[in-house]
């Protein structure tokens, strides 16, 4: 008899057990759905938004001089910008929704999950001498723009490269120096140049070649989401 | 029989001559950085990095070498120069600039790799933002702001140009 009454403890705590357990799976599985629907409740409000400003901004382009439309906003989250230099309109938000680095076009509204790299000429230390610059969200990294595949001049990698480091908007120009066992191979003559550039690209490469005593090419690499510059640096032999 | 076993042979002595002949691909390089942020530079040297920073400036910037390479042979940090060395058989130095001092260098120094093969991770985490863009190339957009929360938008076209589209 008293067997048979552990048992039925037994049975009631292992069920006690199996629906605590299965409460918190159920609510953990909730709670991602709550969150995750949040995000793309945002996205779909914010995509619904831009294609009917788009179309009030559209309408106006056809309407008569001084005609007028007002249209409103509720931002949950996130923040809205008229942004006349680039003739554009951009509503920005967390949502992760779509992947990193992506780029789609829905009707006229373009839609980018930041980040991305953008390879470009420029003059950063505005000395009126061009640079190679590469710039995503956390870094400007710029090489000064120096001779050809086809003509090589004088070069020094001592005021060669520009920082800025866009988290605390610090620029520096750091004094490089390159040695090659040992051998100071940081002057020469060569030339440097983008490997690819372009706008919203998933990384950038700028290679600087130099003959020295040791001739030697060194690649410059900055991706998307990177904080740091990658640098390859191959001996010639 | 016997003259394959001295076709063989032949061929493993000419593998292993060729072998034996190649430049060896042992060079070391080293980088070197002379940096000055704000004056206030201090910095720190570990095991496969060098580091700079400056924490009188907000958000404590940090320029930083280190290593991710195949073979590490040293690091330096000499009052306001960083500097590392490795074998030039798959080199990989990576220049790092961010905030929150060398400390966030040193935390991540066991996971570079990781982070190298990452593109979207960094040595701080970054949230990427969403946009959404309408771009106007027929049109000439009048106004530059920003807004959050509950606004309205004022849309006017010019009443002297025609492609003007005036936002309030």
């Amino acid at each position: 008899m008293k067997v048979v009454k552990m048992k039925g403890m037994l049975s009631l705590i292992i069920a006690l057990a199996v629906i605590i357990a299965s409460t918190v799976i159920v609510a953990s599985s909730i709670n991602f759905y709550i969150e995750t629907s949040g995000d793309a409740q945002n996205f779909n409000q914010g995509k619904i938004l831009m294609s009917n400003l788009d179309a009030v901004v559209r309408e106006l382009m056809f309407e008569s001089k001084g005609a007028t439309r007002d249209f409103s906003f509720n931002l949950k989250q996130g923040f809205f910008h008229v942004d006349g230099n680039n003739n554009l309109l951009k509503l920005t938000m967390e949502a992760d929704v779509i992947e990193p680095g992506t780029i789609i076009k829905e009707g006229n509204v373009i839609i980018k999950r930041r980040p991305f790299v953008d390879a470009y000429d420029g003059d950063p230390d505005n000395d009126d001498e061009n640079d190679l610059v590469m710039e995503n969200d956390f870094i400007m990294f710029s090489v000064k723009e120096i001779g050809s595949n086809e003509s090589h001049v004088d070069i020094g990698t001592k005021d060669l490269i520009i920082i800025t480091n866009k988290f605390t908007n610090t620029t520096i120009k750091p004094e490089q120096t390159m040695l090659i066992d040992m051998t100071d191979v940081s002057s020469g003559t060569g030339y440097t140049e983008f490997l690819n550039r372009g706008s919203d690209l998933e990384e950038a490469s700028i290679r600087l070649f130099m003959n020295s005593t040791i001739d030697y090419e060194a690649v410059f690499t900055l991706k998307a989401g990177h904080d740091f510059v990658e640098v390859e640096v191959r001996p010639m032999e | 029989m016997f003259k394959h076993v001295i076709t063989i042979f032949l061929i493993a002595l000419l593998i292993f001559a060729v072998d034996s002949f190649a430049l060896p691909d042992k060079h070391n390089i080293t980088i070197s950085l002379k940096i000055s942020i704000n004056g206030s530079e201090s910095g720190e040297q570990g095991m496969r990095y060098s580091c700079i920073q400056d924490a009188s400036v907000k958000g404590e910037p940090f320029f930083s070498l280190i290593f991710a390479g195949t073979k590490f042979v040293s690091s330096g940090f000499f009052s306001d120069v960083i500097e590392l060395t490795q074998e030039s058989k798959g080199n990989k130095f990576l220049i790092a600039a961010t905030g929150g001092g060398c400390k966030t260098v040193r935390a991540r120094a066991g996971d570079i790799n990781e982070l190298v093969s990452d593109p979207y991770a960094g040595f701080i985490e970054h949230n990427f933002p969403t946009e959404m863009i309408l771009k106007y190339a027929g049109a000439d957009i009048v106004g530059n702001f920003f807004r959050s929360g509950a606004f309205s938008l004022n849309l006017k076209k010019s009443a002297t140009n025609d492609m003007q589209i005036i936002v309030t």
